[in-house]
């Protein structure tokens, strides 16, 4: 018996941003409709197309064990759970001022796990104009910790005393 | 039975011979009565045709005689009226000479008596248009020799009141000048600090600007992650993931 | 625009996404806060409104003419729409949001604002309507008498003469002192030009508000028009001034926001009307009354006005708005066609609040003329069999010609109240028996002439009429008064 559930945790424990999640829940359509035909490849040169490596293998991982066991209903029960517990996911948007890598990604999706909970997944985006730090939106919520805030501020702030300055 | 039959056989044609007869007898009294009655009126007709005539007759005789003695009468009005206007005309050649008469004397009467009194108007009149010269001539005298001495004293004043308005007027444009001066002199100022300003403001954005690419690009890939999760423990610290 | 966004971005500290555009209904993902009627602004810098929350999203629509992109950040502005009033906005002509439409004559900075969505004041601060409201309209202001404060509908097909009768109304108000806003509802531009080109053709543009929304607004915004109206009203109010306000017209406003709501995918209910049609001019309607004020009773006199499709006023819009109003003045096309002006039907007609304002006198003469009118109507009926009229009969309708004939007003824009009483009872008394329909149109055009232009004969006039108290009193010396100049 595969416990469906367990499965798809393990899988979203694997996945760091939504972008992935997009593409898993594109995969994971493509499986459903090619679950009753009989080309064993040619799914996974689908997925090749769609996923990049390693969610292949972490996607193949999890849909492996109904394709072996030969349980087609499940594989599907599989899917819509899946995209059920996708939407049930919080998402935190950063905007920062590089495109991180994937282990520095996986730090931060460790750092939130731990601090705020199992059910979130990341959204990044770049801009250069953030200068450094990270914009956040959070459920809605918005707050701004970057450089680029904290140059202007202090610009703003300090306004009289530079132009005092400028002149000597 | 037989003799009612036989009577009423009979009798039919018996009544009938008689209605017959009295109707017969009924014409002929008609016709006669007709007949004089035409009679009467053809006789009446000519009778009346007589008397018409006669009538007529008279009548002419009438008109005929009334007519002749209109003429006549006529003819002795008219003798008569000729010689009334004959007497009339005498008459009224007569007057007419007298009339005439009588107008041109009146008239040459009236002519000398009107000459007479224009003579004296004329008169009159010449002497007194001279004396209305002479007082005229005297007035024109004392009005001019009045005007003259007000112009003495007028230009004299007006030389005054000439000089001391070039004088103001000379003090007023001074006293513009120098406040245009003034007022040129301290939009200069104000012109300069405004200018002063946008510069400066100028170089305060260009300062804000340079310093914004210059941090950025300064930093490195580490500090850049520091800052990331730094701004990521703020953000908890602060209660940006607690759910209100 | 940027900055102000940041500044409510900062501010809030919340964000929305719009995650569905539907123009003008916005759907947007974020902003937990958000509140019904709270003002949101979108990156683009454009403005919108918050109509309702779901579990799942914001709803709200945009005041922009633009469709929103998909995507496009939010930002809620912590408060409701509310608009900047002021006496700099009087001369001026401007659309629901209170920006100028005549690019050379911009809104000046103005320090008080107001919500344009208030709660209209409860029974305690009203007064009882006791001021006439003249109209300078003779048909109306002696046979359906209006008073400051009351809503009176104006309804009737198009074409059938209601904006002048409305313009004129203006005109007679603003001269006696009040302030008027004209709110244009969705009107073509060529509407709202030829409204503007009276107001001014008439000098009275320095003490009047234009508020007008055109046919190409977004619909969001059209349906803005007359809250912005009454609010700017409200203000001038509160400053100690009467003010007439027009709504030209309410029957568009419901089928705009009939449309607002079927695109909102809101329930439809009769004839496809929202369930809160009725509600949303009722709340209108209620924020006009006489006020208790610091400075004295201030009045704001509504008339809205509906429209009909051939003479139809049993339609359920025009049925709402008869219903919350205190009376309506109806318009009809076959009098229209007909060449009476105005063409307004004095029988079917309505004033609820109106007669209590004016004086025994002035009730007097209104039924005497609608009681003779409604007579005559009768005896037409009578009189149209055939046979010879008697000499009585022939008389009364005579009568009714020259009533009618002075009750006529193409040619002249008002005419003040006092003249109106003095030509009735110049009409009345038969002083003008047998006159042609060429001289008495001459002599009432002489008097209304002279009463504007010389002072000695409006004095003899004013101290004439006022000083009647029944029209018998009225028509004893009529036949003396002098119209000689002095």
């Amino acid at each position: 018996m595969i416990d469906t559930n367990e499965n798809i945790k393990k899988l979203l424990r694997k996945v760091t941003v939504k972008s992935e999640l997009n593409l898993l829940l594109q995969a994971s359509e493509e499986l459903k409709k090619n679950i009753y035909r009989s080309v064993p490849g040619k799914v996974e040169g689908v997925l090749k197309t769609l996923l990049s490596e390693r969610l292949v293998k972490v996607f193949t991982d999890a849909t492996a064990l109904y394709l072996r066991e030969g349980k087609p209903a499940e594989l599907a029960e599989f899917t819509e759970n899946l995209k059920a517990e996708f939407g049930k996911l919080r998402v935190l948007k950063l905007y920062m001022a590089f495109e991180p890598s994937e282990k520095f990604l996986e730090s931060i999706k460790n750092w939130v796990e731990e601090k705020v909970g199992e059910d979130i997944i990341l959204e990044i985006q770049e801009d250069l104009g953030v200068l450094g730090g990270a914009r956040l939106v959070f459920e809605g919520k918005f707050k701004e910790i970057t450089l680029a805030h904290l140059i202007d501020s202090f610009f703003k702030e300090q306004r009289e005393e530079i132009l005092y300055a400028l002149k000597d | 039975m037989s003799f009612e039959l036989q009577n009423t056989d009979l009798f039919v044609p018996y009544l009938a011979i008689a209605v017959l007869a009295v109707n017969v007898f009924i014409l002929a009294i008609f016709i006669f009565a007709t007949a004089q009655f035409f009679k009467k009126t053809s006789i009446s007709r000519e009778e009346a045709g007589k008397i018409k005539n006669k009538a007529h007759e008279e009548a002419e005789a009438l008109l005929d005689g009334s007519r002749k003695e209109a003429l006549k009468v006529m003819g002795d009005a008219r003798i008569k009226a000729e010689e009334v206007l004959s007497g009339i005309k005498n008459l009224t050649d007569d007057s007419e000479k007298k009339l005439q008469k009588a107008i041109d004397d009146f008239s040459r009467q009236e002519t000398e008596r009107l000459i007479k009194t224009s003579e004296k108007f004329v008169a009159v009149y010449e002497s007194s248009v001279n004396e209305a010269g002479k007082k005229h001539l005297e007035d024109l005298d004392n009005i001019f020799q009045g005007i003259s001495k007000i112009v003495d004293r007028g230009m004299t004043g007006f030389e005054k009141a000439l000089l001391a308005e070039v004088k103001q007027s000379h003090e007023d444009a001074d006293r513009r000048i120098s406040e245009w001066h003034e007022n040129s002199l301290k939009e200069i100022e104000e012109y300069k600090k405004e200018a002063l300003q946008r510069i400066d403001g100028a170089v305060y954005k260009v300062l804000a600007l340079v310093s914004r690419e210059v941090i950025g690009k300064t930093l490195d890939m580490e500090t850049h992650r520091n800052l990331v999760l730094r701004a990521l423990e703020t953000a908890k610290k602060e209660g940006f993931f607690n759910n209100d | 625009m940027q900055e102000e966004f940041n500044n409510y971005l900062n501010k809030t500290g919340e964000i929305g996404f719009v995650t569905r555009a539907n123009h003008p209904w916005v759907y947007v993902d974020g902003l937990p806060g958000a509140r019904p009627e709270e003002i949101v602004i979108f990156e683009s810098g454009e403005l919108g409104q918050i109509l309702s929350l779901s579990e799942a999203h914001v709803e709200a629509v945009s005041f922009s003419k633009a469709t929103t992109r998909v995507g496009e950040r939010v930002v809620r502005m912590d408060k409701t729409l509310e608009i900047p009033v002021g006496d700099g906005l009087l001369g001026l002509i401007i659309n629901p949001l209170v920006h100028s439409l005549n690019p050379a004559n911009p809104v000046p900075v103005l320090n008080e604002t107001r919500a344009v969505n208030s709660t209209p004041s409860g029974i305690e601060s009203r007064s009882k309507i006791k001021n006439p409201c003249e109209t300078g309209v003779t048909l109306v202001d002696l046979m359906i008498p209006l008073g400051k404060g009351q809503r009176e509908l104006v309804i009737g097909d198009q074409k059938s003469g209601k904006s002048r009768f409305l313009l004129r109304s203006l005109l007679t108000q603003v001269k006696e002192g009040a302030i008027g806003i004209y709110a244009v509802i969705g009107k073509s531009q060529i509407a709202i030009k030829q409204i503007e080109g009276f107001i001014r053709s008439a000098k009275i543009m320095e003490r009047c508000v234009i508020v007008a929304s055109s046919a190409d607004d977004p619909s969001s915004l059209i349906f803005l028009t007359p809250y912005t109206a009454m609010t700017i009203a409200e203000y001038f109010r509160d400053a100690g001034k009467n003010v007439l306000v027009v709504m030209d017209d309410l029957s568009t406003h419901a089928r705009v926001h009939r449309e607002i709501s079927l695109i909102g995918r809101r329930f439809p209910g009769r004839s496809s009307y929202p369930g809160d049609v009725f509600y949303i001019h009722s709340r209108l309607l209620e924020r006009a009354g006489n006020f208790k004020t610091s400075s004295g009773d201030k009045s704001i006199t509504c008339l809205p006005v509906a429209e009909t499709v051939q003479g139809d006023f049993a339609g359920y819009i025009q049925t709402n708005l008869i219903s919350m109003t205190d009376g309506h003045i109806l318009f009809d096309s076959k009098l229209f066609a007909e060449g009476r002006r105005p063409a307004v039907d004095p029988f079917i007609s309505v004033t609820r609040v109106g007669r209590q304002t004016r004086s025994g006198f002035k009730i007097e003469i209104g039924n005497t003329l609608t009681s003779f009118l409604k007579n005559t109507e009768k005896l037409k009926t009578f009189a149209s069999f055939g046979e010879e009229a008697g000499e009585h009969i022939k008389k009364m309708l005579n009568k009714e010609i020259r009533i009618w004939q002075f009750l006529d007003q193409t040619a002249y824009d008002t005419i003040p109240g006092n003249v109106q009483v003095l030509l009735f009872g110049l009409t009345w008394s038969d002083l003008w028996q047998g006159k042609t329909k060429e001289e008495i149109k001459q002599a009432i055009q002489k008097i209304i002439f002279q009463y504007e232009l010389d002072k000695d004969i409006r004095k003899r006039i004013d101290e004439y009429v006022g000083g009647r108290r029944s029209v018998r009193e009225l028509l004893e010396r009529i036949g003396e008064f002098d119209f000689s100049h002095a």
